[in-house]
This record gives structure tokens, C-alpha cells and sequence, in this order.
């Protein structure tokens, strides 16, 4: 059982780590043996990390380590956090995986596409599972690399153009962390995550060189998390096709510096000693910056997918604003935020992919009417858009309720005004569309109209929103049970980061 | 065991039945691929599952007091109907059984309508249905939830939903109101959730009760108060953030207007009522604030009011100026927390008889719209009871105004009671101002030979009628007053009926003999409803440089940043350039170093060995 239990996160790993070679290697022509492949190792792993969840809850410990040259250990390793990740990870790669065989239908470059999707979720998941520093650095490093030809798929100029961007930044991005990372190995040798010790033992002596690190960390995972004013590439990257659109704003990229981020404060320096070199304040105001200015960006954006590509801008930072703020509550909000942005924004990616694929609308403008015309896909796109505003029941709701408890139990009241200036923000430019959705009638033609399926849309595209946006509702409405987001990150709180 | 049971069960499907009537009809509607529609709406079993949607609730609040706890509920749902809960839940169920059967004969007339004229009628009609359904589930669930959670979702669900009754006709002015009310409304919701946050943060809770009382014993209960208050204040109508209600209230179908200012503006009082600490600590200067702006409201809406020409804006401007007399005796509790043991239980009596006197009122105005199958005496004794009891002479008015006027005597507030009294005057205005505008219109529907009544709005409407004039007998009397004032006290309290009466009379005779002020009152008619709105319009666009200045600054500044960002990565890409170059000098020596390095670990491996 322990051996089981030791090699679990590389099989969960494997899953989708095999998986890409075989699509690679598949003919362009043989579809459905690629989507076959495709679901079930999406499904599998589905089934693999809910056994992993539950087997954590029940104290199971799940580590794999060794080391690989002297002094850099390996380490994939299971923990409430860890499993939380690779849980939305694995979800969303099951809807996303069914959305985009529906959206790339007769496109060409499929393989290709569903090779590095695989590899990108294989990355994600270990993220997800690195147990320090070494091993996060390699999948996030991979995660760029497999993320850039998704970007780059269409192969259009814009595309290409945004995936250089993409690259400039996020490569820099990884340089500096790995300058940060390499420091800190120099400067305290080998520190798994959760190992707060030797930092703290440190930080009487060298405190400048451990904030310079901290520093250094922050600017380098900063680039993928999306801080203001290090988002440059997010916004341009949206020309990529919605099925990657949605996987990089909720899961992949964007969720893995915020994950990154997550690590490097609670399980690398820790909160006391964060909190005790100073450093979390100015998180804090980085953050609240980075949500009011993506927040008011977000307004000016006439296309939708840059509309929301802003609002993934503000509302990731509501992780760094709930971990920065020295509060359980908060923190708690933070690590459930993970969940509940991945959740709603997918949502909106999946319908603004709809509306674009069969209508043909990228504009706000050309929205009116939608909602007679899809009626199923406004449905979830409203419902998602109400939890951005933070409108309960809807999880978005309850990420703002406890971040705000955290910001005044902390004594940051100035917090609570940054969440009301965001939510009205947010109601100011999602409530525009949900008003031309269902109360503005549809005069002209639809830009581009395609007769798919027999419902609105193709099948394979309508119900993965549909699945998320009730996800996002019932993640709200049962917030209180065990296996919430909400409620799983109170028990990560509980159990690990409480004394 | 099973009255165990039953409780529980009842008041889940207090909220969530209304949910799934509409979740039923829309699936007919889907079913049937909307065709025949209307016709479907006139079966009796779909009649019943429209109207049925209150029912549950109304079991609950007449079945005695309960509570259930669920456990998994957002973050711990406690729902009960103990204390005032009963009565309120009692009174919004009422009203909404009451416009919601009048809904379905107006709501059916109407779709008719409407496909003669070629319009989608079916899906308007749908339309509708969902948003009644939806925003009456958040408006019970408001009045149940003892968790903040759970009565913040019942609010937000409730004004979100109200949105798409306000702007169902969908004319210029229907999308104007619309615009007022959501905007007032994102407003309001921020202060509320503003101001809940910063309470429960600071108070650790998520219960409304231990919220007061946290408040209460908090030094920062005035800034949190204050919040709370304006928050709700918007939903209130309170005098300066009520612009929004004139627009949004009249516009919208009559039945989704008697619900808007009989039970919604409700909300907002109920959000006072349960957030803030009254009768806990004493906060003097929001709560004289709060008398000011109450008796702003209550003589400002009756002046404004009364020269308008639709009379749903005319009722509307009375809620505006009701709810100030209930925003001053809140005022007034506030200020002076001894007070509210008296003052609680009144102002509850007022807000029930207010509510389902104005909803009664509200659906008479549709009533003139169409010809009735009854005698006209019988109209006007419906139309003008609510009217004359709203004015404080007859029925729950006479209980209500006896019972404020003893409450202020007995703690010595004869100052106050007087100004309420003068205050009843204005409302004698505005009544009189309805039943003229009333009259004219039924004269037109008359002539227009407008098709004939639904029996179900008629028959809603009367007992709406008397459910309102009779509430202080059958939903809620406080325990210590009496209904019924002594015989002596009549005169004391009935002179302003009279001066009000009298003063109208004189207005109305000057207007019609004297031609100049017969034009002054053609052209005061001419008055837009929303006051103030145009005002702050005005005033943001005057300032609206500003505004985008200061997002302007804010936005160069991280340009500037960006900018920045951007330079350092060129200057790594130019050492990357440069490297480049080195590249075929590597390629050249590559081979050569190797070999040199391949010799050197040779040699130390051998000597080391």
C-alpha cells in the first residue's frame, strides 16, 4: 500500500504525460481514437485525484522523492493544497478536453493541439504535486514551453505576435524566479516545502538577502500570476482559440503563478516569517492596485474575450490580496479563490467561445439579442458573471465574503473598499453585456452564423459551460460542506498552516 | 414526528417552490417549443402552479415559529420565523399571493394583446414568469435567513431579479427607470456588502443577531452603521437616494408595481431593522441624520408628488413619503435606543399596513385600465378604502396612527407626533391627487371600450383590499396597544384629515375657476419623475473630467510601468543578441574544448585512481 501510495502522484502524472506522445504520434486523420485517448486519460485522472483527495482527508500521506544530483532532491508529494490544484486542474482538463474537440472540429493541426494540451495539463499537475522549489521550477518551465504553440496555434500573424509576447515574458519571468530560486538553495541549501526552519533560523542574520529573494521570487512568478504591471502578454494572448483561452486564465498559466505564489509564501518563508520581514504589505497593495487597474481596464475593452482576459487580471489578484493579509480567514479565501476564478472564468471563456464559434460575435456590441438566440449558454455565462460581481449565491460571493471577514479581522479596513470598488467595477462591465443579452432585442443578421447541433450549438461545446456554471453555483450554495472549495481550504488551513 | 417534519420542509419550500414553479413553467415552455403558449397559461393546473408559489411560506408564517439550521448552506444557513419574522414573512407571502394571482389574469389579457400586435408574446410572458418567481424566492428568503449570508443572497437575488420586471414593457421610459434602478441599485448593493463585511469582520460572526449586538459594543458601530444604513436606505427610498424609485416603481406591469412598493421597499426597512444595533447603543447622530432625512422624504415626495399625472407616479411619491415617516421613527429609536421596546413593534404594524394598503392601490390602477363586470360603487368603495386608510381614518390607518401617536405621547416626543400629524396632510394630497387621476382614467377606458376584466384580478384585488384595511386584526397588532383609539381621541386625530380634505378642495376649485393657475398646474404636470436624477446627471457630467482624470493618472502611471517592464526585456534581449553572435566562435572551439576537457578528466581520474 505505501509503495501505491508513494508512486500515486507520478501515475496521476503519467496519465497525461503518456497521453501526449500517443496523440502525437496518432495520424492527423484518426479523430476518434484521439478523442477516445483523450477522454479517458482525462477521465481517469479525473478518478485518480478524487481517490487522492479522499485518501488525503483520510490522512494518507503520498510522497515520491529522490535525489537527483547531490543536494537537489525531487520531490512529488500530495498535500491538502497540492491536491486541491491538481483536483481543478483535472476537472476543468475534462471539460476543456470535451469543449475543444467540439470547437477544433475540422480544424486543421490536431494532433498537434491535443498533444501539448496534454503536456500542458501533465505540467499543471505537477505544479500541483512538486514538493519544492527544484520541481516546481521544472514544470513551470514546462508549462511555458508546451503552453506557446497552443497560443500560437492558429498560426495567424496576431497569433504569433502574441505568442512572442508570451514568450518574452514569461521566459524572463522564469529566469528571474530561477535566479530567486537559486539564491535561496545557495543561501539555505535544500528546503521542501512546508520546512519553514531553516528560513526562520536565517532571517536574524541575513534578513536583506532573504527579502531580496522574496523580491526576486515574487517578480518572477508575478509575470504568470498577472501583476500589474507585469500582465503585458495575458490580453494579447486571448487570440489564442477559447478552449486554450479558458485553460490559461483558469487553470494553467495564469493559476500556476498564483499557485507559485501561494507556495513560495505559506510553504517556503512561511507567514510569520513573511509577515515578520515586512513583506506582506507590500503584496498586499500590489495586489489591491493590480484588481482596481484591471478592474477599470476591463471597462474600456470593446472585445469580449479582452474584457474578460482584464477581469482575470483583477480578480486573480484576489489570491495574492487573500494570502498577503496575515489572516486565516483570508488566506482561506485566497486558497479557495483558486477554485472559484478557475470555475467562473472558464465558464465565460466557454460561452464567449460559443457565441464567437456560432454566431461569429467577438464584440460587446454585437450581443444583443443572444440570449433568445442561446438561450443555454447566456444562462451559464450570466450565472458566472454574477459571481465575478460577487452576487451570492454564486462562489465569487463567497471568496469576497471571507476575504473581507480576514481584511477586517487583520485591521486592513482599507481592503474592504478595494472588494467594494472591484465589485461595482465588475458590475459595471459585466452587467452591460448581461443587459444586452437578455433585454436588448436582435436587429440585423448575426455576423457569422453557423448551424451546428441540434440544440443552439453543438453539443460537445454547450454542456461544459453549462457544467461549470452549476459547478460555480452549487461550490457557492454548499460552501459550508467538507468538499467545497470553501470548505476544503478551511480544512487546508486547519490542518496545516494553524498552529 | 410528522409536525416535526412538516416545519422543516414547509420552509424549505418557502423559497426554493417558487424557484421550481418557474423552473416547471419553463420547461412546459420549452416542451411546447413556445407555441399555444398562452393558452397552456390558462389551464388550471398551470394556474395553480403560478399561484401556489407563495402558499408554502404563507404555511409557515401562520403555522407558529420554527427554526432549521442547514448545516452545508453557504456558510451555515440558520432560517427562522421567530419573533417579527412571523409577521413580515405572513405579510410578504400575503402581498405576493395576492399580485400574483392579479398577475395571472393581467399577465394572460396582456400576451393576447401583444400577439395581436405581432409581438413574441409567449416569450414575454415567460420572461416574466421567471423573474417574479426568482425575485420573489430572494424576497422570502430575506425575511427568513437569520444567517448574513443567506439574507444578503435573499436581497441581492431579489434586486436582480426585480431588474427584469422593472424593464419588461420595454418602453423609452421603462428602460430609463430600469437604468435609475440598477444603477441605484449596484450602489446600494456595495454599501450593504461594504458594510456587512467590515460588521461581521470586526464582530467574528455570521449571524444577523450577534451582528447587532457585536455592533452595538464596537467602537466602530458608527462608520459600519452608516454604511448599512445608506445601503439600505437606497432600497427604502430614503429622501436624496430615492430618485431611482418615482422612475423604476410606476413603470413597471401593475402587479410587479404593487409588489416594488408594497414588499421590495420593505427590504429595505427589514435590512435596518435586522443589521443595525437599534435599541442596543445609542447613535445619536445617525439617527437624528436619519429623522432629518425622513421627514426631507415625507413633506418633499407629498409637495412633488402631487402634481403628477400618472397615478402609479403619484402612489409612488406617497411610498416615498410613507417610508419617511417610518425612516424618522426609526430615526428616532436609533438615537434613543429606550424607545425601541415601543417603537419596534409600531413601525412593524405601519410597514405591514403600508405594504399591502400600497400594493392594493397599485393593483387599482389596472383595474381602470379595462372595463369591469361589477357595479361602480363597488369600484370606488375598492379603490378609495385603501386610499382613506392609507390617509389614517379608517381600518389598519386609524390603528396604526393611533398606536405611533401613543408610542411618541408616552416617551414624550409630542414634538415629533406633530410633525407626523402635518405630515398626514401631504398624504391627504397625494390620495385625493390618485382618486382624481383614477376617475379621468376610468372615464377613458369607458370611452375606448377596452376589452373586459379577468376574473382573477378583480377577485385578488378585493381581497387585497380587505386583507390591507383589515391587517392589524389578522396578520400582527403589537400586544401592548389596543387597535381600536378611545372615541375621545378621534378629533386629535383626524384634524389633519380634515385640513388635508380642505386644502385639497380649495386647490381644486382655484385650479379650475382661476385660469392662471389652472395653466401652472397643465405645466407642473409636465414634471419628470425621477427629481433629482436629472440634478446628479447634471452634476457628474459637470465633473466628470475629474472622474477620468484621476482613472487617467492612475492608468499612465502603470503604463509607465509597463513601459519600463518592456525595456528591461529588450535589454535582455539585446545581451541575448549579442550572445548570438558569439555563436559561430563557439561552434568552431566547441570541439577543440571538448577534446581539452575530455583530456583533463582523463588525467585527474587517472591519477586520482
Amino acid at each position: 500500500m505505501a509503495v501505491i501510495n508513494s508512486w500515486m502522484p507520478l501515475v496521476v502524472l503519467f496519465t497525461s504525460l503518456f497521453a501526449a506522445p500517443v496523440i502525437f504520434l496518432l495520424p492527423e486523420e484518426r479523430h476518434q481514437a484521439r478523442i477516445a485517448i483523450n477522454l479517458a486519460a482525462a477521465l481517469i485522472k479525473l478518478i485518480l485525484v478524487a481517490l487522492m483527495i479522499l485518501g488525503v482527508y483520510m490522512g494518507v500521506r503520498y510522497e515520491l522523492c529522490f535525489t537527483v544530483v547531490y543536494g537537489v532532491v525531487f520531490i512529488l508529494r500530495a498535500d491538502a493544497l497540492g491536491v486541491m490544484f491538481a483536483g481543478l486542474s483535472s476537472l476543468l482538463w475534462l471539460f476543456t478536453t470535451i469543449y475543444a474537440v467540439g470547437y477544433l472540429e475540422g480544424s486543421p493541426n490536431r494532433s498537434r493541439f491535443f498533444g501539448f494540451f496534454s503536456l500542458c495539463v501533465a505540467s499543471t499537475l505537477g505544479i500541483a504535486f512538486a514538493g519544492n522549489l527544484f520541481t516546481f521550477v521544472l514544470f513551470y518551465e514546462l508549462l511555458t514551453l508546451s503552453t506557446y504553440p497552443l497560443v500560437v496555434h492558429r498560426g495567424t500573424d496576431r497569433a504569433l505576435a502574441a505568442g512572442k509576447r508570451y514568450l518574452q515574458y514569461t521566459l524572463t519571468g522564469g529566469v528571474v524566479f530561477l535566479l530567486g530560486v537559486v539564491s535561496l538553495h545557495a543561501l539555505a541549501g535544500e528546503i521542501a516545502f512546508g520546512d519553514y526552519g531553516h528560513l526562520a533560523a536565517l532571517a536574524s542574520d541575513k534578513p536583506f538577502y532573504l527579502k531580496g529573494i522574496f523580491v526576486l521570487l515574487v517578480l518572477g512568478l508575478g509575470v504568470k500570476a498577472a501583476m500589474v504591471p507585469l500582465h503585458g502578454w495575458l490580453p494579447q494572448a486571448m487570440v489564442a482559440p477559447a478552449p486554450v483561452s479558458a485553460l490559461l486564465h483558469a487553470v494553467a498559466v495564469v493559476k500556476a503563478g498564483a499557485f507559485g505564489l501561494v507556495r513560495v509564501v505559506y510553504d517556503v518563508y512561511g507567514m510569520e516569517l513573511a509577515f515578520s520581514l515586512g513583506l506582506l504589505s507590500p503584496l498586499t497593495i500590489a495586489a489591491s492596485m493590480t484588481i482596481l487597474y484591471g478592474s477599470i481596464r476591463a471597462l474600456g475593452q470593446t472585445e469580449i474575450k479582452r474584457r474578460l482576459a482584464f477581469s482575470t487580471v483583477s480578480q486573480v489578484s484576489y489570491i495574492m490580496l487573500g494570502i498577503s493579509m496575515f489572516h486565516p480567514l483570508a488566506a482561506m479565501a485566497g486558497f479557495a479563490h483558486l477554485i472559484h476564478q478557475g470555475l467562473m472564468k472558464i465558464t465565460l471563456f466557454f460561452c464567449a467561445g460559443n457565441y464567437a464559434e456560432t454566431l461569429g460575435i467577438h464584440c460587446v456590441e454585437e450581443l444583443d439579442g443572444t440570449g433568445r438566440r442561446m438561450p443555454i449558454t447566456s444562462i451559464a455565462f450570466t450565472v458566472a458573471a454574477f459571481g465575478m460581481i460577487g452576487v451570492p449565491p454564486a462562489v465569487g460571493f463567497i471568496s469576497k465574503w471571507y476575504l473581507g471577514m480576514g481584511a477586517a479581522g487583520a485591521g486592513m479596513h482599507w481592503v474592504i473598499l478595494v472588494l467594494v470598488a472591484s465589485s461595482i467595477l465588475n458590475a459595471a462591465y459585466f452587467l452591460p453585456l448581461v443587459y444586452r443579452i437578455w433585454f436588448k432585442t436582435h436587429e440585423n443578421d448575426w455576423p457569422h452564423e453557423q448551424d451546428i447541433g441540434v440544440l443552439e450549438t453543438s453539443a460537445w461545446i454547450l454542456w461544459p459551460p453549462v457544467a461549470t456554471a452549476i459547478f460555480s453555483l452549487a461550490g457557492g450554495l454548499a460552501a459550508a460542506a467538507t468538499f467545497s472549495p470553501a470548505g476544503w481550504a478551511a480544512l487546508i488551513i486547519f490542518w496545516e498552516y494553524l498552529p | 414526528m410528522i409536525s416535526g417534519l412538516l416545519m422543516p420542509a414547509l420552509m424549505v419550500s418557502a423559497v426554493c417552490w417558487p424557484l421550481f414553479a418557474a423552473f416547471a413553467i419553463v420547461c412546459c415552455f420549452v416542451a411546447m417549443r413556445g407555441a399555444d403558449f398562452i393558452r397552456l397559461w390558462r389551464r388550471p393546473w398551470l394556474a395553480a402552479l403560478w399561484m401556489s408559489a407563495p402558499v408554502p411560506a404563507l404555511a409557515v408564517a401562520f403555522l407558529g415559529e420554527a427554526e432549521i439550521s442547514i448545516f452545508w448552506f453557504m456558510m451555515g444557513g440558520i432560517w427562522q420565523t421567530e419573533g417579527i419574522r412571523g409577521p413580515i414573512l405572513g405579510f410578504t407571502a400575503a402581498l405576493w399571493l395576492f399580485s400574483g394571482i392579479y398577475a395571472h389574469g393581467y399577465l394572460g389579457q396582456k400576451a393576447i394583446e401583444n400577439r395581436q400586435k405581432g409581438m413574441d408574446a409567449g416569450c414575454r410572458l415567460l420572461r416574466f414568469v421567471v423573474f417574479w418567481q426568482l425575485s420573489m424566492s430572494g424576497n422570502l428568503l430575506l425575511v427568513i435567513a437569520a444567517d448574513i449570508p443567506g439574507f444578503y443572497a435573499g436581497f441581492t437575488l431579489m434586486t436582480f431579479s426585480a431588474y427584469g420586471l422593472v424593464i419588461h414593457e420595454k418602453t423609452g421610459d421603462a428602460r430609463r427607470g430600469a437604468a435609475a434602478y440598477i444603477i441605484m441599485a449596484v450602489i446600494g448593493e456595495g454599501l450593504i456588502i461594504g458594510g456587512l463585511l467590515w460588521g461581521a469582520g470586526i464582530v467574528e460572526t455570521i449571524m444577523l443577531s450577534e451582528l447587532q449586538q457585536g455592533l452595538a459594543a464596537s467602537p466602530q458601530v458608527l462608520p459600519v452603521s452608516t454604511l448599512l444604513w445608506l445601503g439600505f436606505g437606497v432600497k427604502a427610498g430614503v429622501a436624496g437616494i430615492h430618485m431611482w424609485l418615482p422612475m423604476a416603481h410606476p413603470v413597471a406591469p401593475v402587479p410587479a408595481s404593487a409588489i416594488l412598493s408594497g414588499a421590495m421597499i420593505k427590504a429595505g426597512l427589514w435590512g435596518w431593522f435586522f443589521t443595525l444595533p437599534v435599541g442596543m447603543a445609542p447613535l445619536s447622530s445617525l439617527g437624528y441624520v436619519a429623522m432629518a432625512a425622513g421627514m426631507a422624504g415625507v413633506f418633499g415626495a407629498a409637495l412633488y408628488g402631487v402634481f403628477h399625472r400618472d397615478p402609479k407616479v403619484v402612489l409612488a411619491y406617497s411610498s416615498i413619503s410613507q417610508m419617511g415617516m417610518m425612516t424618522s421613527l426609526f430615526g428616532l429609536a436609533l438615537a434613543q435606543p429606550a424607545l425601541w421596546p415601543v417603537t419596534g413593534p409600531v413601525l412593524v404594524l405601519f410597514a405591514l399596513h403600508h405594504g399591502l394598503n400600497k400594493g392594493a392601490l397599485f393593483l387599482a390602477t389596472g383595474m381602470t385600465r379595462r372595463r369591469m363586470r361589477m357595479p361602480g360603487i363597488l369600484f370606488w368603495i375598492a379603490t378609495a378604502f385603501p386610499a382613506i386608510s392609507l390617509a389614517g381614518v379608517a381600518g389598519s390607518g386609524l390603528a396604526v396612527k393611533w398606536a405611533v401617536k401613543l408610542s411618541l405621547y408616552e416617551n414624550n416626543q409630542s414634538v415629533v407626533a406633530l410633525i407626523l400629524s402635518m405630515a398626514a396632510v401631504g398624504t391627504i394630497f397625494l390620495m385625493v391627487r390618485f382618486l382624481l387621476l383614477q376617475y379621468r382614467a376610468r372615464q377613458s377606458a369607458h370611452d375606448r371600450k377596452a376589452s373586459k376584466m379577468p376574473f382573477s384580478m378583480i377577485i385578488s384585488w378585493f381581497a387585497c383590499v380587505i386583507a390591507a384595511i383589515a391587517s392589524p386584526w389578522w396578520l400582527y397588532m403589537p400586544e401592548s396597544l389596543s387597535s381600536v383609539p378611545p372615541v375621545g381621541e378621534l378629533p386629535g386625530l383626524l384634524w389633519p384629515v380634515a385640513a388635508g380634505a380642505g386644502i385639497s378642495a380649495l386647490g381644486l376649485w382655484v385650479t379650475r375657476s382661476v385660469p392662471a393657475a389652472g395653466k401652472l398646474a397643465q405645466r407642473t404636470g409636465r414634471l419628470p419623475a425621477g427629481d433629482l436624477w436629472p440634478a446628479y446627471a447634471f452634476i457628474i457630467e459637470a465633473n466628470r473630467m475629474y472622474f477620468e482624470g484621476v482613472a487617467t493618472v492612475f492608468i499612465r502611471a502603470i503604463h509607465q510601468m509597463e513601459k519600463q517592464a518592456e525595456k528591461w526585456a529588450h535589454c535582455f534581449r539585446n545581451i541575448n543578441d549579442h550572445l548570438g553572435r558569439m555563436e559561430p566562435f563557439f561552434r568552431v572551439w566547441a570541439g577543440v574544448l571538448m577534446a581539452i576537457v575530455a583530456m583533463v578528466m582523463a588525467f585527474s581520474f587517472f591519477f586520482h585512481a
